[in-house]
């Protein structure tokens, strides 16, 4: 009984030791450190697109595509070649439902080189304040003629959450 | 942008858990008596609080594209495999043959049109705080979509949650039924954001920790739902936000846009919460709910 629940000690220690290397990626190695890192970099380029948007820093058309651009050349084969097939790695945030469905997650891969490309060419429209959007019963519809950024920007967001929301592990809170 | 997100399966932390079905004789509790006279409904209104109440994001399909209001979308629970069921006007397959009463007195007191009870994976608990303005105006967005033919099979779930009987002891238990009193001591703003969450919106369905029957902890109210299927409902007290360097405006960017402070996104559950509702929310309401968030009350 006492080594059951020594056992369950270790593994609940090993666990938040595990779930706290989990946020930051420290013990990931190879091409699933690569891929945290890629990951990382596509937030990195996102949080200033957002700040511009929302207004918290100045609007640059030109930094705006510039980071969109970034997020670009990160996205499609740049992206899915740093999942080779048995790449698995419990210690990181990729689920194996990737490699299960391969398809959907390259799809999903080229869809944010091309989210990323709409936002670039909308960098010129800056946004207005965000729009509420009427109710839309018909859920999406096509794509707007003449995109602002605050609108593209929503969109890349988009591609980026339908893929995490199939492909990617969640932290516990 | 619906190719993003296709009905695929939603993984919910939903449990009908109905420990034993120790009350499983019991009544449930008095019917609400609500006055929907004088009201009229309006479906562009509906189909807003349809968004907010997540009608649109459940009642769809299972396959690619967007069925509205079509069902048979599973959902993934410790009890086993919910099929969301069809509510088109369709006479048969849907809900074409209901009145409006049936329609809300199933949104009040989580009763089928013959009286029996719906597992609470339904968010009837929530829905039970809908204004009657809001009930009505949902009836008649409900009843203007298209018909479709299909009936969702039935759940597939564990032997131990089967038991619909026993949902009337687990109401009696858990459900308080009725509309919210406005707290008079806080904003207009803050009441509107309030009622949202703790009504349509029903973020407490995964964000409260629920107890071993699963029945929610309000005395834990919204420090994170850890009973899911693939991911939880993180913490999201007033408490936690902040520390986590959230503000007010970042909670409202991120149910319009899916984009968290730090440029990460939202994934899983909360992924789809934002793609087929959160974000068509008005700018007043996004920021109303934030507010109530960012002073939420003291647990009970």
């Amino acid at each position: 009984m006492k080594r059951k629940l020594l056992g369950l000690l270790v593994l609940a220690v090993g666990g938040f030791g595990m779930a706290a290397a989990f946020a930051n990626g420290e013990n990931l190695t190879g091409v699933a450190k690569e891929r945290h890192d890629l990951m990382e970099g596509l937030a990195g380029a996102i949080e200033p697109m957002a700040a511009m948007v929302r207004g918290m820093q100045p609007y640059d058309a030109d930094r705006m595509r510039e980071l969109a651009a970034t997020i670009a050349d990160s996205g499609g084969d740049a992206l899915t070649s740093l999942f080779p097939e048995g790449s698995y790695d419990p210690a990181g945030h990729a689920l194996p439902a990737i490699w299960e469905d391969w398809d959907r997650f390259t799809m999903l891969a080229d869809n944010l080189v091309d989210a990323a490309n709409a936002m670039a060419a909308a960098a010129d429209n800056p946004p207005g304040p965000p729009s509420a959007g009427p109710p839309d019963p018909a859920a999406g519809g096509g794509e707007p003629q003449d995109l602002d950024a605050g609108t593209a920007l929503i969109q890349l967001g988009m591609s980026c959450g339908a893929c995490h929301d199939d492909f990617r592990k969640e932290d516990d809170s | 942008m619906a190719r993003y997100f296709p009905g695929r399966r939603l993984t919910l932390g939903v449990l009908a858990a109905l420990a034993g079905g120790i009350a499983a004789a019991q009544d449930s509790g008095e019917a609400v008596s609500r006055d929907y006279s004088g009201l009229t409904g309006d479906a562009n209104r509906g189909f807003y609080v349809a968004r907010v109440a997540g009608c649109i994001t459940c009642h769809r399909a299972a396959d690619e594209g967007e069925s509205l209001f079509s069902g048979g979308l599973p959902i993934e629970s410790r009890a086993g495999t919910y099929i969301v069921p069809n509510i088109t006007p369709h006479p048969e397959d849907g809900i074409g043959n209901w009145s409006f009463e049936d329609f809300a007195r199933s949104l009040t007191e989580g009763l089928d049109p013959e009286g029996r009870h719906y597992f609470p994976v339904y968010p009837y608990p929530f829905y039970t705080r809908l204004t009657s303005q809001d009930i009505v105006d949902l009836w008649e967005a409900v009843k203007s979509v298209p018909p479709i033919a299909g009936r969702a099979p039935g759940h597939r779930l564990r032997l131990f949650y089967r038991m619909r009987g026993a949902v009337g002891g687990w109401k009696n238990r858990f459900l308080e039924t009725g509309e919210l009193t406005p707290d008079e001591n806080k904003s207009e703003q803050w009441n509107r954001g309030r009622y949202l969450a703790e009504g349509p919106a029903h973020c407490g369905a995964c964000h409260t920790p629920r107890g071993a029957m699963g029945g929610r902890d309000l005395s834990r109210r919204y420090q994170g739902g850890v009973e899911k299927v693939g991911s939880n409902g993180p913490d999201i007290t007033t408490a936690t936000l902040k520390a986590n360097g959230w503000t007010e405006g970042d909670l409202a960017w991120s149910l319009r846009s899916g984009i968290m402070p730090g440029g990460d996104t939202y994934g899983s559950s909360m992924a789809e919460v934002v793609h087929h509702g959160t974000r068509f929310l008005s700018n007043a309401d996004l920021a109303a709910i934030a507010n109530y968030f960012f002073d939420q009350p003291a647990a009970e």
